[in-house]
């Protein structure tokens, strides 16, 4: 039982002393708490059960297939295709039996799905060894999605929908890798994301959405980079700008404000990526060399219509979550938001400017985490939220080691860099004392209250 | 529910039709161009002899299509720029020597009309000049692999004198386009074969040396 829960019924007893709470109102408390902890002892003993059920799946197919190999070379062709089939067709049994059944629990459909994936990966590869058959580990890959893109619809659960995302995953990465052209990966993300909403609209701080939504990010802030064909230097600011926006504003628009942030991957991966790229922006480099004049094929050839087509559905999204969050008056959150048209428009004086449009860049950008640091301590302020004061506070920190440490360009003036520093510490008092005035009126309000 | 019910259903239906449709095609393919094909041997050259077993596989460098195509492309991928050449698919016409070697005659853009021809559906490797078939693994068990490995090489280095048939080679059989290899061969043996009767001739010479060193002892002994 949970350390607080022990705490609070060791209470009890001098609270009914004390005359707080009458025995009837103790019992009550108990059973309620009671009934809480036994819901989660056996929401956990569920996730134990899958945990192991799925690892007991991979390593009894894993044992068959070492069992197998001892004997390979003795078996012939016929054998060796149908031993390669027959775990295939019992995965294939299993999931007829899921389907048949009611009610099967998270472990039976985890162990099922792992055992059903490894099986179709198992069969493709041995048929291919038996018969010789030259492949690539992207086209091996390729026919196993092919394979087991409907297993995650069928089995619903967390395993199959996490190898279905590190199949397409790696595919990608392999696919780009060697020379080839990734975009199909998009196509590919599209059934995993209908799971995906599932699974947040089932349960969005549940473990599985939890996980899965920390695996679907880092995959989205991987992938992007991996599927875009470069034909335009420097589109990938605006793109990575739109993903980074829409990861924060879809966590904002799915997440409770009163949930801990780890429980909160999309809000906290996009914020952390908006945070990360907005620092990079103060620099030049990104900027460097960008745009049409600098195109490595013609536009017309239509080789970059992916890259186009990914920003305007990445950026029709921004926009759609930037107005749900208006009508819900949460438009605070729009500072993240316009992260996006302030790095499409430096992108476009970038690109038609060149380096004469530098130093509006990068003062556009500082000025940015300006605005975003205090914003965050402002909200802060108001919700009474220390952790979003202290990730306010983070991020000025994190824009004075730059501009202090790793400088260039006009920050490299020890005059400028002076003169701006004390300005900027003599504001911080400012609004330091403004602060400590506020709180002393607050707080007499509110011990009179 | 009866509707997500359905559904599911449905989804199982096109998840088995997949998974067997596949692995069956596979098969299917491979089957056809074993026992319809027409088998072919292919000589193999040194790359890498020393390295040739990667993971699971000898690497099969087949001599024929190891060579520069040039002069054997058709006219319109030579007036090609390289970037425009990479990846481009080929279809290679395959003569047959008196010993049942085959050759690439020339490389086609189009499959051959004929329906006797010999051919093989390659590509422009990504260099725009060397040629990508679909022939280069053979897969071995691991229990085999270094003794494989070891043998596959030392052939691999033995020159070929004038006349003689080049030494490893592999049979393949070629069916509308797709080849599927067959056997492997060191010393006109099947690997396999050449490795047990290796290791038959390494116990007789164990066993030689073996009773030499004990007669010598005795000689020694008896002085």
């Amino acid at each position: 039982m949970n350390a607080h829960i022990n705490w609070l019924f060791r209470e009890l007893p001098e609270l009914i002393q004390d005359g707080l709470l009458d025995v009837q109102q103790a019992e009550r408390i108990k059973s309620r708490y009671l009934s809480r902890s036994d819901g989660r002892s056996q929401e956990a003993g569920g996730v134990l059960l899958a945990v192991f059920g799925t690892i007991g799946a991979l390593l009894c197919s894993l044992g068959v297939i070492l069992l197998l190999a001892f004997n390979w070379d003795r078996l012939g062709i016929a054998a060796r295709v149908v031993i390669a089939i027959l775990p295939m067709l019992a995965a294939q049994y299993l999931g007829f039996l899921l389907l048949r059944g009611k009610d099967r629990s998270p472990a039976w459909r985890n162990a099922t799905a792992a055992f059903w994936m490894l099986s179709c990966a198992g069969a493709l590869a041995l048929v291919s060894q038996t018969y010789h058959l030259e492949g690539s580990m992207e086209g091996f890959l390729a026919a196993l999605i092919v394979c087991i893109l409907p297993l995650p619809f069928i089995t619903r659960c967390f395993t199959s929908d996490l190898l279905y995302l590190g199949s397409i995953t790696v595919w990608s990465i392999l696919v780009r890798a060697n020379g080839g052209q990734a975009f199909l990966f998009w196509l590919l993300f599209a059934p995993f994301l209908v799971r995906f909403i599932l699974t947040l609209k089932a349960d969005r701080f549940g473990g599985s959405a939890v996980y899965l939504s920390w695996f679907a990010a880092v995959s989205l802030a991987v992938n992007t980079g991996f599927s875009l064909e470069r034909v335009l230097p420097g589109l990938w600011i605006p793109v990575y700008a739109a993903l980074f926006c829409l990861l924060y504003l879809s966590g904002a628009l799915v997440y409770r404000e009163d949930i801990p942030a780890g429980r909160q991957p999309l809000y906290l991966f996009g914020s952390w990526g908006i945070i990360a790229l907005g620092a990079l922006f103060t620099y030049s480099w990104p900027w460097k060399e960008i745009g049409w004049q600098y195109e490595r094929e013609s536009l017309a050839s239509g080789t970059s219509v992916g890259d186009f087509l990914l920003l305007g559905i990445l950026s029709a999204a921004v926009l759609g979550a930037a107005i749900i969050l208006i009508r819900q008056k949460k438009a605070g959150h729009l500072v993240f938001g316009a992260f996006l048209p302030l790095s499409g428009l430096c992108f476009y004086l970038s690109a038609s400017r060149g380096a004469g449009a530098m130093f509006v860049v990068h003062g556009l950008f500082n000025l940015y985490l300006l605005a975003m640091g205090l914003s965050r301590i402002a909200m802060g302020f108001g919700s009474r939220d220390l952790i979003q004061i202290n990730s306010g506070t983070s991020i000025l920190s994190l824009l004075i080691a730059m501009r202090f440490i790793f400088v260039e360009d006009f920050f490299s003036n020890l005059i400028w860099r002076g003169f701006i520093f004390i300005a900027l510490g003599a504001s911080f008092f400012a609004v330091n004392v403004w602060l400590v005035r506020r709180l002393k009126k607050v707080e007499p309000r509110e011990s009179g209250a | 529910m009866k509707i997500e019910r359905k559904i599911l259903w449905v989804f199982f239906t096109v998840a088995v039709i997949l998974q067997l449709g596949l692995v069956v095609r596979m098969i299917a393919h491979s089957e056809t161009t074993l026992n319809h094909g027409t088998t072919v041997k292919f000589g193999c050259i040194p790359v890498d002899p020393y390295d040739a077993f990667r993971g699971r596989y000898l690497d099969l460098a087949l001599r024929t299509f190891e060579m520069s195509p040039e002069g054997l492309l058709p006219a319109e991928i030579v007036s090609l720029p390289v970037d425009e050449r990479k990846g481009k698919t080929l279809y290679a016409l395959i003569a047959v020597d008196d010993d049942g070697f085959g050759r690439v005659q020339r490389y086609l853009s189009r499959p051959p009309e004929d329906r006797d021809a010999l051919w093989l559906k390659v590509r422009l490797a990504d260099d725009g000049y060397m040629i990508d078939y679909p022939l280069r693994k053979y897969f071995i068990n691991e229990k085999i692999a270094d003794r494989a490995e070891k043998a596959f090489g030392e052939a691999l280095l033995r020159d070929p004198a004038d006349g003689e048939m080049p030494d490893p080679w592999v049979t393949v059989s070629l069916f509308r386009g797709r080849g599927v290899i067959r056997t492997l061969f060191i010393d006109g043996l099947p690997l396999e074969e050449y490795l047990k009767a290796e290791e038959g001739k390494d116990r007789q010479r164990q066993q030689e040396t073996g009773r030499l060193g004990r007669s010598r002892t005795y000689r020694r002994s008896n002085s």
